[in-house]
C-alpha cells in the first residue's frame, strides 16, 4: 500500500472545538453574510437611430482576507460587439487589447503569476461572455468597464432593446467527454464547449443593476416588459426601472420614435461602414398561397407555469389564426416528441376542435430536447403552389446551438421557420439564429406581453417574406446570403463602403424591387458592427460547413482583430503592472440567480432517484431559511435533509420548516440529474440502461430517471376536452375579443349561424378591430368573408356595412335595428357588453 | 477509517464513500436511525450550485472525484443536519478557503472517533500535520512553515516510495 494517508489532525486547526467535533464546520458558516465577489452592475445605454452603445461596468469587492480572482459568466445582448474593456481601481485604468485568445489567455495567467491586477473577457458564445479578473487585493475594489455597440431591431413600427442579465439554467445534451472550462456542466460530445458556458445558481439574494436608457429624439408609445420604469425628460429621454432591481430577468424597452414612423429605408454610415434598414414596401399585397403550417411547441420542464400558460395561448392564437384551405400539425416535445397527427389535416371545424383539445392537454415535464422536435417539423416535402412554415415556440433553453442551427438549415428544403420565444430571459442568441438560417422571423415575448397581439402580427408575416434577397449594388455585405423583409419586419444590411448614395435591390412576389438610399452621417462604431455580422456569418457557415474550419477559423480572427472585437478566438486583456499583490489567490465563480418566474426553480430538491429513505419517527428539522421569493428552495434543501436529521439532531436546530415533503419536479432541484443525465450510479446500472441514462445532461429539468416508456403516440390524439381550462391564461372579462376569437369555427362563421356571426363581429368591431387593424383583424377577416356569402340576409348586410364604416373611419354606435342582434347567443351577449362598455 | 486524501471515486464510489463517514459520525450522534447519504443527484445538485468543483477529470464518460469533493458533501450533509441551509452553506463556501473546510470536516470525522482516526501522536504539537507514508513511517509538518504540507508530504512520498517498507 503505497498510498498516504493523513493521520488525524490536530484538534485546533478548523476553529473551536467542539463536543460534536462539528464546531469548526459551524464557525464556518456562522457570521458569512454576502461572499459573493460581484457587488454591482451599472449599465448605461445611448440608443441613437437604429444603433445601441451600452456601457456595462462590472464591480467586483474581494471580502476576504486573501487575493481573489473573480469568474463571472454573463450575457450581453447577442447581436452585440464588444469593442473596449477597461480596468479600473481607484484612479488606476488600464485600457484592454484585442488579441488571439490563446495570446490573451498567456498574457493573463502570466500577470497572475507575477502577482498582477488583470482582466480577461472572452465571448463564449454570442451571448455568454466570461470575465476574470484577477488579483483583486483583499478589502478592495475593481471595476472593469465593457462597451457594447449593437443595432436594434424594429418589430411592426416600434424599436426594441432587449438587455440579458441572467444566463438561466439550460438544457445540455451529449455523453460527458471532459470538464476543464469554468461551468458547472461537463463538456460533451454533442457540445463541446458547454464546460464553459453554464454558471451556478444562486440559492439566495441578487446582484444589484443600476441600468439607464438613453434615448434621442421624440418618443411615443414606450413600453418596458418586465420593469416598472421612471421616465426623465431633460433633455434627451432617459428610462430606468422604477424599482430596486437585480440580474434575474431581461430588461426589455420598446418604443417608436420619429425614425420608426416613417416607414422608409434610410441608412446610415460613420464614414467607412454604412448600416442600411430596408423597410418592407408598402405595395398591396398578392394573395398569399394557401399554407402547410407545422406548430411546434415546447413542453419541457423549464416552461412550466407562467411560461407555458403563454405558451399555449399563442399555440391556440397560432392555429386560429389559420384559414380554410390550409392545412397543419401540431407537435409537442420535452425529451420526447409527441405529434398529433402523423400528417398534415386540413383545416376545417372537426380538426380546430381537436387541436384545441390537445393543447388544452398539453404539460410541461421533461428535458428540452430540441433536435428530434426539428426533424419531425420539417418532414415531409415542398408542395407547389403551398407555403411550408413551422413555428417554433419555446423558450430556447437549450445549450445544443450548433447542432439545432445545422439541423433547421439542412433540413428546411424551402419551409420558413419562424422562431417564437416566451421567457423573463429568453435565449434570443439560439432562436435568432435558428430563425435567420430557417429564412423566417424570430418573434421574441416575456410570458406577460399581449401574447395574442404579438400573434395577431405575427400572422402578417407567417408564410412568405415581402422582400427576398435583399441587397446592396456593388457593395460586400457583411453576410454572404441576401436578406429577407417581412411585413412589420425591416431587414439590416451592414455594407462595407460608404457611398453617397446606394441602390437596394429586392425580389418582391411580383418582381424585382429597385430604390436608392442616402446614408446619412452617424457618430457611431458601424465598422464593429460590420465586423460583428461578419463573423456571425462566419459562424454560421462553420457550423454548416465544419470541414471548412482550417479556412473559416483564421478568417474570424483576421475580422475580431482587424475590428478589435470580442469572438470565440479573441479576447481582451487588461493587466495592471503598477502594483503586486502578493498571498494565495481564492478563486470564486460568481453564481447566477434564477431567471424571475421560472416555476421550475422553486419545485424542490432533486427528487429521490430511487427510495426515499425510511420516514422519520419524529418531525426532521429543516434546515431552511429559504427567502420569499423562491420559498420552496428551502424545501429543496429540506425534502433532502429529512434524512439528513438522523445524522445529528442533538442540537437544536437554528430553523425549521413546516413542511417537510420533498416537492416533487423541482427544476432547480434537478440540475442534480442534469449535471450527468439523471443517472443512478452507473455500477449499479443494468447494463445497456446506463448508456441511456446518460445520454442528456440537464441542468434543471430532465425526467426523473429512469423515464418511463413513452406512451402511445395517439394518446394524446384522442383527448376530449381540455381538463384544465386555458381561461387561466387571461380572465375572460378582461379579454373578449380573444374568447371570440377562439370560439370562431374554422369557417370564419360563429356556429355557422348568421345573427351569431354578426354579432360577433360588430364586438370586434366595437373592440377596436378591423380587418386591417387590432389584434383581432384575422378573425374579423374570416368572420366577414363568411357574412358575405350569406349577404342576402339582412343582419350579415348590416353587419359588413357597418364594418365598412368603421374601416372609413366613421364611428359605429348601436342603433335599433341591433335588437335581434342581442339575443344572439354567447356572442350576442358579448355584443351588449361591449356596446354598453 | 480515516478517508484516503488520494483515492479517487466515480460518483457510484463518491455516494457509497459519503454515505459510510456520514454514517459514522450520524451512528455517534443520533442512536440507531440510519442516516440519509446524498444520493448521485444530490452530488449533481451541488455541482449546479457550486458547492463541489468539477471532477478530477473524466474516464471516458466517467467523472472522476477526489478528496475534495467528498470533503465538500460531508461538509454539506453535516452542516444540514445541524439546521443550516443550502442558501448559508453556499455561501460559507464561497467565502471559506478550501483548506478551512477540508480541516473542518477532519475534525468532525475525528472527533467522532472510528479507530483509526485516534491520533496516533496525542502528544503531538497543536498544529503539526501528521502524515503516514507507510505503516509505521509518519512524517509531520508544521503548516505554519509550510504553504501546502499535503503537496509537500506527497512530494516527499513519491521521493521516498523505493525506500519504504
Amino acid at each position: 500500500m503505497t498510498a498516504i494517508l493523513p493521520i488525524a489532525p490536530t484538534p485546533d486547526l478548523g476553529g473551536p472545538s467542539h463536543e460534536a467535533g462539528l464546531g469548526g464546520l459551524i464557525a464556518l458558516v456562522e457570521g458569512v453574510e454576502q461572499a459573493f465577489p460581484l457587488s454591482e452592475v451599472v449599465v448605461r445605454t445611448a440608443i441613437v437611430a437604429d444603433c445601441a452603445r451600452t456601457v456595462v461596468e462590472q464591480r467586483f469587492e474581494n471580502p476576504f482576507s486573501q487575493p481573489l480572482e473573480a469568474v463571472h459568466l454573463f450575457p450581453l445582448p447577442e447581436d452585440g460587439a464588444v469593442v473596449e474593456v477597461e480596468l479600473k481601481a481607484g484612479e488606476m485604468t488600464v485600457r484592454a487589447e484585442c488579441r488571439e485568445r490563446e495570446a490573451a489567455e498567456k498574457a493573463f495567467a502570466e500577470a497572475r503569476d507575477a502577482g498582477h491586477r488583470a482582466a480577461l473577457l472572452t465571448a463564449e458564445r454570442a451571448d455568454v461572455h466570461t470575465l476574470r479578473v484577477t488579483r483583486i487585493p483583499p478589502g478592495e475594489e475593481v471595476r472593469v468597464r465593457i462597451v457594447v455597440v449593437e443595432r436594434l431591431e424594429k418589430v411592426d413600427g416600434r424599436y426594441r432593446w432587449r438587455f440579458p442579465t441572467v444566463i438561466p439554467p439550460r438544457y445540455l445534451p451529449g455523453d460527458p467527454v471532459s470538464h476543464r472550462g469554468d461551468g458547472v456542466l461537463p463538456a460533451t460530445d454533442r457540445v463541446p464547449d458547454a464546460d464553459r458556458l453554464q454558471p451556478p445558481v444562486r440559492l439566495n439574494g441578487g446582484t444589484s443593476l443600476d441600468l439607464e436608457v438613453e434615448i434621442q429624439g421624440p418618443v411615443r408609445n414606450l413600453q418596458c416588459a418586465q420593469h416598472a420604469f421612471r421616465i426623465d425628460l431633460d433633455g434627451a429621454i432617459r428610462v430606468a426601472p422604477a424599482a430596486d432591481t437585480t440580474l434575474d430577468r431581461d430588461f426589455v424597452l420598446a418604443f417608436a420614435t420619429a425614425e420608426a414612423d416613417a416607414m422608409v429605408s434610410r441608412a446610415w454610415t460613420d464614414g467607412t461602414h454604412t448600416l442600411v434598414a430596408v423597410e418592407p414596401p408598402s405595395v398591396a399585397l398578392p394573395k398569399a398561397l394557401p399554407r402547410d403550417a407545422v406548430f411546434v411547441v415546447d413542453i419541457s420542464g423549464s416552461m412550466s407555469g407562467v411560461k407555458m400558460r403563454a405558451a399555449k395561448l399563442a399555440l391556440k392564437s397560432a392555429v386560429h389564426g389559420l384559414a380554410p384551405g390550409d392545412r397543419f400539425r401540431m407537435i409537442a416535445f420535452d425529451d420526447r416528441v409527441e405529434a398529433m397527427s402523423p400528417d398534415l389535416l386540413a383545416y376545417d371545424e372537426g380538426t380546430l376542435a381537436r387541436a384545441d383539445a390537445w393543447i388544452g392537454a398539453l404539460d410541461a415535464r421533461g428535458g428540452t430536447e430540441m433536435l428530434p422536435a426539428i426533424a419531425e417539423a420539417l418532414k415531409g416535402d415542398d408542395v407547389v403552389g403551398r407555403s411550408r412554415s413551422v413555428l417554433f415556440i419555446t423558450d430556447g433553453q437549450a445549450w445544443n446551438e450548433a447542432e439545432l442551427t445545422a439541423a433547421v438549415a439542412n433540413r428546411r428544403k424551402g419551409a420558413r421557420f419562424f422562431t417564437f420565444g416566451i421567457d423573463t430571459a429568453v435565449n434570443g442568441a439560439l432562436l435568432k439564429r435558428l430563425a435567420r438560417v430557417g429564412g423566417g422571423t424570430c418573434e421574441l415575448c416575456t410570458p406577460s406581453d399581449d401574447i395574442e397581439e404579438a400573434l395577431a402580427s405575427l400572422e402578417a408575416r407567417f408564410g412568405n417574406p415581402v422582400l427576398e434577397n435583399v441587397r446592396v449594388d456593388g457593395l460586400p455585405a457583411a453576410r454572404f446570403t441576401g436578406e429577407a423583409v417581412f411585413t412589420g419586419r425591416p431587414a439590416t444590411l451592414l455594407i462595407e463602403g460608404a457611398p453617397a448614395s446606394l441602390t437596394v435591390r429586392g425580389q418582391g412576389p411580383d418582381g424585382e424591387q429597385v430604390f436608392t438610399v442616402e446614408p446619412k452621417r452617424l457618430a457611431f462604431p458601424i465598422g464593429a458592427l460590420w465586423g460583428r455580422e461578419r463573423v456571425a456569418a462566419l459562424e454560421d457557415r462553420l457550423v454548416l460547413k465544419p470541414f471548412e474550419e482550417e479556412a473559416l477559423r483564421p478568417e474570424i480572427v483576421r475580422v475580431a482583430l482587424q475590428y478589435g472585437i470580442a469572438s470565440r478566438f479573441t479576447s481582451f486583456v487588461a493587466v495592471d503592472t503598477s502594483r503586486v499583490v502578493e498571498g494565495e489567490l481564492k478563486t470564486v465563480i460568481q453564481p447566477a440567480e434564477a431567471p424571475h418566474a421560472w416555476d421550475m426553480m422553486s419545485g424542490g430538491a432533486p427528487p429521490p432517484a430511487g427510495a426515499m429513505p425510511p420516514p422519520m419517527a419524529m418531525p426532521a428539522p429543516m434546515p431552511s431559511q429559504a427567502p420569499a421569493r423562491y420559498p420552496n428552495l428551502g424545501s429543496a434543501a429540506g425534502g433532502r435533509a429529512s434524512g439528513d436529521a438522523a445524522i445529528g439532531n442533538r442540537k437544536a436546530a437554528p430553523r425549521r420548516m413546516q413542511d417537510a415533503k420533498p416537492a416533487p419536479g423541482g427544476v432547480l432541484g434537478r440540475i442534480a440529474d442534469a449535471l450527468f443525465g439523471g443517472a443512478v450510479d452507473k455500477e449499479s446500472a443494468p447494463k445497456g440502461f446506463a448508456a441511456s441514462e446518460e445520454a442528456s445532461f440537464d441542468l434543471g429539468e430532465g425526467a426523473a430517471p429512469p423515464a418511463p416508456p413513452p406512451p402511445p403516440k395517439m394518446a394524446r390524439e384522442l383527448y376530449a376536452p381540455s381538463p384544465e381550462p386555458d381561461a387561466s391564461a387571461a380572465p375572460p372579462s378582461s379579454d373578449a375579443a380573444g374568447d371570440l376569437a377562439r370560439s370562431q369555427s374554422a369557417d370564419g362563421s360563429f356556429g355557422g349561424d348568421v345573427a351569431r356571426t354578426a354579432a360577433a363581429l360588430l364586438a370586434l368591431v366595437l373592440l377596436g378591430n378591423t380587418r386591417r387593424t387590432g389584434s383581432r383583424r384575422r378573425t374579423v377577416a374570416k368572420a366577414a368573408q363568411w357574412l358575405q356569402a350569406h349577404a342576402s340576409d339582412p343582419l350579415a348586410a348590416l353587419a359588413l356595412k357597418l364594418l365598412a364604416e368603421a374601416e372609413s373611419g366613421a364611428a359605429v354606435t348601436p342603433g335599433d335595428a341591433w335588437a335581434p342582434l342581442f339575443q344572439a347567443g354567447t356572442e350576442g351577449r358579448a355584443l351588449q357588453q361591449a356596446a354598453q362598455a | 477509517m480515516n478517508p484516503d486524501r488520494t483515492r479517487t471515486y466515480t460518483l457510484g464510489e463518491l455516494v457509497v464513500e459519503s454515505a459510510r463517514l456520514l454514517r459514522q459520525i450520524g451512528t455517534s450522534v443520533s442512536d440507531e436511525r440510519v442516516s440519509d447519504a446524498p444520493d448521485a443527484r444530490a452530488v449533481r445538485y451541488y455541482q449546479g450550485l457550486g458547492l463541489i468543483d468539477r471532477p478530477l477529470r473524466y474516464d471516458g464518460r466517467m467523472a472522476i472525484y477526489g478528496w475534495s469533493h467528498l470533503c465538500r458533501i460531508l461538509a454539506v450533509k453535516i452542516l444540514q443536519s445541524q439546521g443550516y441551509s443550502l442558501t448559508q452553506i453556499q455561501a460559507a463556501f464561497s467565502a471559506q478557503p478550501a483548506s478551512a473546510i477540508e480541516a473542518a470536516v477532519l475534525q468532525a470525522l475525528g472527533a467522532h472517533g472510528s479507530p483509526a482516526a485516534t491520533p496516533a501522536e496525542p502528544a503531538a504539537p497543536a498544529r503539526l500535520h501528521t502524515f503516514e507514508l507507510a505503516p509505521g513511517v509518519q512524517l509531520t509538518i508544521d503548516p505554519r512553515v509550510v504553504a501546502d504540507p499535503e503537496g509537500l508530504a506527497r512530494r516527499i512520498h513519491q521521493l521516498v516510495q523505493g525506500a519504504l517498507p
